[in-house]
């Protein structure tokens, strides 16, 4: 090893920061070689009089300036930290809150509106069937104390049967239906040419107390809930005057 | 030293994580600070900055080594200080605070044991060292104050300037020879006779 080199790691080798194989060629050579020798020992001798002269110390009050303005600076953090952490679980309590609420809500109406969407396919398709019979009715008569008592031991239910020959609806007869997997009683009311099928079977619950008009296929529907019954009303009647039957009922 | 355990006992609040790993690197801290600002109140300044920073950055710490974790913070922000003092051109000179130390030094010197005559000399010897540290560049400087003074590793003064360790090991070596040279320059001017 050349001067040069054992210079280059010299001080590495007082620290004791060089591999064992370049620690043993550079001491080597310091040890032959007086210059390089010179240096190491210079550099040791300057090391250890820094120590012993160069440390600054800290002012005696340093600490306690430190500790103080820490101090402060924790209790705000932790005022901070409490601060952020009641403010978040608060944000995220509400926002699940609201999303479950929301999602529950939306399942629940999106569930009755497919419910009901299913159901009036199905009320409107019954509709459309019975004008492709001869007959749209089982018993036909305007007598509402003929129609109901027709529709005993045919279903497990009384009817709401009701003439309104007087304000425009006359009762044209009744029959039974097979939907939503239930027999049905059906009515048929006429208004000028148009007929009008009105669907019940006993209410399970899930059905709108308030009437929900509707348009399927052309036909006006509209579906409500009364005396633990679920109506159905379908037409190619305008929905206003199909609107008023439903009140009548 | 003077952040004695006491004064932590005292303090409103009880001893915390922080503090037990950081303060009892108080001193080193200063020392660095002192060494790149070569200021006492720019020390103290850049300590009690590099403390709030390191604090608020505690929880992101996950090293093994707080003492150097610690140096780092310290050396940024004095660095960040002697940018802004060039900045505002706000130039301080160091000599008027190692002279001001000198005296302390000298007065020390002068009245303790030994001949007064031999400490004279070791307090000129000093005074030399001081002034030729000071007057490396902070590159040099800060590498000299964590090998020598604060007993940092390669790896761990390595972690404190980020700097590869490679550059930690050439650096250290240019500055130990430029401070020999610096330090027989000086002698060769103070004691033309002595060489």
């Amino acid at each position: 090893m050349q001067c040069r080199e054992a210079h280059d790691v010299l001080s590495a080798l007082l620290d004791d920061e060089v591999g064992v194989e370049q620690q043993q060629a550079a001491r080597a050579h310091i040890a032959g070689c007086s210059l390089c020798g010179e240096v190491a020992r210079d550099y040791r001798r300057i090391g250890d009089k820094l120590r012993t002269v160069a440390r600054m110390p800290a002012p005696a009050d340093l600490a306690g300036k430190v500790l103080a303005r820490l101090a402060t600076e924790a209790h705000s953090a932790n005022d901070n930290r409490r601060f952020n952490w009641r403010g978040f679980a608060q944000q995220a309590a509400t926002l699940l809150l609201v999303c479950g609420l929301s999602g529950l809500v939306g399942w629940h109406l999106a569930q009755s509106n497919f419910e009901r969407r299913r159901l009036e396919r199905d009320v409107v398709a019954a509709h459309v069937r019975s004008l492709l019979q001869d007959s749209t009715v089982q018993i036909a008569s305007s007598e509402s104390h003929t129609v109901k008592p027709w529709f005993n031991g045919r279903i497990e239910f009384a009817p709401t049967v009701k003439d309104l020959t007087a304000e425009g609806f006359p009762l044209i007869g009744g029959r039974l239906d097979f939907i939503d997997n239930r027999r049905t009683a059906t009515l048929v009311y006429k208004r000028r040419r148009h007929l009008i099928n009105v669907f019940m079977w006993p209410a399970d619950g899930q059905n709108p107390k308030t009437p929900v008009p509707s348009l399927l296929q052309g036909y006006n529907t509209v579906t409500w809930t009364a005396g633990g019954i679920t109506f159905w009303a379908v037409s190619d009647l305008n929905a206003k005057e199909l609107g008023e039957l439903q009140g009548l009922l | 030293m003077h952040h004695a355990p006491g004064l932590l006992r005292t303090g409103m609040v009880a001893k915390t994580p922080f503090e037990e790993l950081v303060t009892p690197h108080l001193p080193a801290a200063f020392n660095l600070a002192y060494w790149i600002m070569r200021s006492r109140e720019e020390a103290e300044d850049v300590v009690q900055d590099a403390y709030m920073r390191a604090f608020r950055a505690f929880s992101g710490f996950r090293g093994a080594a707080a003492k150097p974790w610690l140096l780092a913070i310290v050396r940024n922000v004095a660095y960040r200080a002697l940018q802004n003092r060039k900045r505002t051109a706000n130039v301080i000179f160091f000599s008027e605070d190692l002279k001001h130390r000198d005296k302390e030094v000298l007065s020390e010197a002068v009245s303790a044991e030994p001949s007064a005559e031999s400490m004279l000399v070791a307090a000129e010897e000093k005074q030399r060292l001081l002034s030729a540290l000071a007057a490396l560049s902070v590159d040099y400087r800060e590498v000299i104050v964590l090998r020598e003074l604060e007993g940092l590793t390669y790896n761990e003064i390595a972690e404190a300037i980020e700097a590869p360790v490679g550059t930690v090991m050439s650096r250290l070596s240019r500055a130990r020879a430029e401070l020999r040279d610096r330090l027989a320059r000086q002698v060769a001017k103070d004691e033309p006779n002595a060489m």
